[in-house]
């Protein structure tokens, strides 16, 4: 009786370790977009010299108007991104975001520049 | 009469009353999806004849009970080398075929004498050892198709590598010599290969009458029980290397007659997995580990190329999807399988 | 002193013929050492495993488990569920062996089932059963997954909708545990991470040695009828240590993928069976007695012949074709003439009991000669 309540503890134990692993190892695309877009009835355009990196992949430059892709896992995440201005100074912008899983995330550049809300959108994702 | 059915049952075995049935149900379904039963039993026969050598060189050393023959890749090759030597020499039709096996059957002694000597220090462990036999001398030829002196245009590479094609096409030489011979054609779909199964009844005859002289009647008794044979002044040794070299013999036939009807000859690892489905056939009969007859051949033969024959075109027709290949695996080797987990239980309820 | 040396010698031909071979081929192949140094580094990691995984069974006097394919398939079961479901990294190949565990379990069970009603040519019907599962195999992930069994990324299934496609990309967990830890000496560098694991398993297997069921095993080994009226249920634990050594394979074999970084669905695993036992062989094992330096050794070899030889046959006649045909002759040959050196010796043994037997026999006047 006492050898099966363990057994069945362990193997709980096992299915939740099992979860766990799932929801650290799941891949989520994240796509970033350097365009021009309006929210809000305002416009926020496209910035030039863009470098973002998120996690710890390597750094990647996003020029006007592309979106990149990339793919990390787990729940939270880390973006980075350095942006050059016309006169040369660097700007560090740094955030955080967290996602559930089967989601992915659409990040716009101009708008986190601008420190707008709506910076991230989340959507559902189905491959 | 239940009792009966239980007899035949437990005699027959499932595995084979299962195919079997199957393969009726395969026949029955034919005019249904579309396809001519003639002429998917010509198909079956045709692949009938060409295996059923092959199958035929099981025989002797399954009775002298030196087991499954794996090693069955050894007699291939000595026939490959006789198959290649004829095209070499040039010999066309029957002449051909007949240079072919008579080049071959030397080899074929030479090779079986050596491996015959070796089983016999092995036993007991015959089966596996036989398997890698097999499988290095397909990989040792191979070495030799690449550096032996052969120079026939129809079997060098075109654009002038050394070595010999993978495949070499026979149809030049004595392709379809025995299936054109004598060939009974019923309407414009049904044909039947006589010269090949005339063949094949030929060597059935040379096997039958080889288990009636006196040494073919010790190995059977070598087979059945060796201390016995022993205890009987019959030279073991001596008898279970005869059976290897006359079971490599029939190997190193039945390639040559497989070749004639197939169309190529397959050089290099082509032979390598050739063991196995030639084992599962004959388990398929109703052979066992330890006894096989002329019967067990011809229904073991019949059943198996019937299944590999049938259910791609009667299976692709319902499913639309390809599985025979997985069919074949599964089958064939759930039945040397079903042969090697079933043989000691008999041997335990005897002793 | 001298027959010393020449019992050592007799007792380890195997491996002396290959150290003679690799001595020679070496610089006719013309690598370069570092070249040939990380290349066994990387051949250790990836093999070590899936060798070390056919030891259990030889202790419990089971011969080489070539049923470790089936293992290998189970692993692969478990790559294709994370390739699946995307969960790449660490996480992804320890999930992917969590998943392969119970199927590892199950196909052990029916292998222990079914070798144990083939006493006596367990390595035949072992090495039979492998093609027999993978057609099992195939029956599911070719034609039943992404019918039967759901799969959502439809890129790993073939265009027809149904089927894991031939290939699967394993970018996810490409060299995951290979570059968990990263260590660079010179050129050269090393998984240490899968060292580790490794190192670890070596643990388990002297551990596993000294425990009940290892000496339970022993004694099967030995002799199954004095294990049996000792009390030991031979069946039971001849079924556990299959299902031990399949698990392992399947970890094993996922271990093995990560490095190489591609999965071939209908052929990875097939000759895993082969060249793990002919590296074991190689190494100085046998069928009845198997080390883990037996392991390391086999692999190094093994494998250092299989990078030479292809290119010392190009170099000495011109043609890689031959060192290649010539390393699959070798691998196959080298079981051949292992198998059949160790069924020789029990003949041997055999028939010089049967004759003391008879000896004693005729002494007591029981049997008359």
């Amino acid at each position: 009786m006492k050898k099966n309540l363990i057994r069945t503890a362990l193997l709980l134990l096992l299915i939740i370790f099992s979860f766990f692993l799932y929801s650290t190892g799941k891949i989520h695309y994240v796509f970033i977009d350097n365009k021009t877009v309006t929210s809000e009835d305002k416009t926020f355009s496209a910035l030039d010299n863009v470098s973002v990196f998120v996690d710890k992949e390597d750094s990647v430059v996003i020029k006007k108007r592309i979106r990149k892709q990339f793919s990390v896992s787990g729940k939270n995440h880390k973006i980075t991104v350095t942006i050059k201005d016309n006169d040369g100074t660097e700007i560090l912008i740094e955030k955080k975001f967290s996602l559930k899983l089967s989601e992915k995330a659409i990040i716009s550049i101009p708008l986190l520049y601008a420190g707008e809300e709506n910076w991230i959108e989340k959507e559902k994702f189905n491959p | 009469m239940k009792a009966k059915f239980a007899e035949f049952i437990e005699n027959a075995g499932w595995p084979r009353i299962i195919i079997g049935l199957f393969l009726l149900s395969l026949f029955i379904m034919t005019p249904f999806v579309g396809l001519r039963i003639d002429n998917s039993l010509t198909d079956v026969i045709v692949r009938f004849g060409m295996n059923s050598v092959l199958v035929l060189s099981m025989v002797p050393m399954v009775q002298a009970g030196t087991g499954l023959n794996f090693g069955l890749p050894l007699g291939v090759v000595a026939g490959l080398i006789g198959a290649v030597t004829s095209i070499e020499i040039g010999t066309k039709g029957f002449l051909g075929f007949l240079t072919a096996i008579l080049i071959a059957i030397p080899f074929a002694a030479i090779f079986g004498y050596g491996y015959g000597k070796l089983l016999n220090k092995v036993k007991g462990g015959e089966m596996m050892i036989a398997t890698y036999v097999g499988f290095s001398s397909v990989a040792f030829m191979s070495i030799l198709w690449l550096i032996l002196p052969y120079k026939s245009p129809d079997m060098i590479w075109a654009y002038g590598g050394s070595g010999l094609r993978t495949t070499i096409s026979v149809e030049n030489y004595w392709f379809n010599v025995l299936n054109d011979f004598l060939k009974i054609k019923i309407g414009s779909h049904f044909e039947i290969p006589t010269g090949m199964i005339l063949f094949f009844a030929l060597m059935c005859l040379i096997v039958w009458l080889f288990f009636r002289t006196k040494t073919g009647t010790a190995i059977t008794a070598v087979g059945a029980n060796q201390d016995f044979a022993r205890a009987a002044g019959i030279n073991v040794d001596k008898m279970r290397t005869i059976s290897v070299v006359f079971s490599t013999i029939l190997a190193a036939v039945g390639i040559v007659v497989y070749q004639q009807s197939f169309g190529f000859i397959q050089l290099y690892l082509g032979p390598f997995y050739m063991a196995f489905p030639t084992v599962a056939a004959i388990l398929l009969g109703g052979a066992s580990v330890h006894k096989a007859t002329i019967t067990n051949v011809l229904i073991g033969t019949f059943l198996f190329q019937g299944i590999l024959t049938m259910t791609p075109s009667v299976i692709n027709n319902i499913i639309q999807t390809d599985m025979s290949e997985t069919i074949r695996i599964i089958v064939s080797n759930g039945m040397i399988l079903y042969a090697l987990t079933r043989t000691v239980k008999a041997k335990k309820v005897k002793s | 002193m001298n027959k010393n040396l020449k019992k050592f010698l007799i007792n380890n031909a195997v491996p002396i013929i290959f150290i003679v071979f690799s001595i020679m081929a070496i610089p006719v192949s013309g690598f370069s050492s570092d070249y040939l140094i990380q290349e066994m580094i990387i051949r250790l990691g990836r093999n070590s495993f899936l060798v070390l995984s056919l030891l259990i069974p030889i202790i419990a006097g089971m011969g080489l488990n070539f049923g470790i394919v089936l293992g290998a398939m189970a692993g692969q079961i478990g790559l294709i569920f994370i390739t699946d479901w995307q969960v790449a990294g660490v996480s992804g190949m320890i999930l992917a062996m969590i998943i392969s565990t119970p199927i590892a379990i199950i196909l052990g069970t029916l292998g222990g089932l079914v070798l144990n009603k083939a006493k006596g040519r367990e390595m035949v019907t072992s090495y039979i059963l492998g093609f027999f599962i993978n057609g099992v195999y195939q029956l599911i992930v070719l034609y039943g997954m992404g019918k039967i069994i759901p799969i959502t990324n439809k890129s790993i299934l073939l265009p027809r909708g149904y089927g894991i496609r031939n290939a699967i990309d394993l970018n996810n967990i490409r060299r995951v545990l290979d570059d968990l830890i990263p260590l660079k000496i010179g050129n050269i560098s090393v998984p240490v991470a899968t060292f580790i694991l490794i190192a670890l398993l070596c643990l388990f297997i002297i551990w596993f040695r000294k425990t009940k069921l290892g000496q339970d095993m022993r004694a099967i080994g030995q002799d199954m009828e004095v294990a049996r009226s000792s009390g030991i249920n031979v069946e039971k634990t001849r079924i556990i240590s299959i299902i031990i050594s399949t698990i392992l394979a399947s970890y094993g074999q996922i271990i093995f993928l990560q490095n190489i970084g591609t999965m071939n669905t209908y052929n990875s695993h097939e000759q895993i069976g082969m060249f793990s036992i002919a590296a074991l062989l190689i190494g100085g094992a046998s069928v009845i007695k198997a080390t883990i330096p037996n392991a390391f050794v086999g692999i190094i070899l093994f494998h250092l012949m299989f990078v030479v030889s292809p290119r010392a046959g190009k170099e000495l006649i011109g043609q890689a074709q031959i060192g290649e045909y010539f390393r699959v002759f070798i691998s196959y040959g080298i079981i051949a003439l292992s198998l059949a050196l160790h069924s020789w010796k029990e003949l041997k043994e055999k028939e010089r009991n049967r004759t003391a037997l008879r000896e004693s026999l005729q002494k007591d006047g029981k049997v008359e000669s």
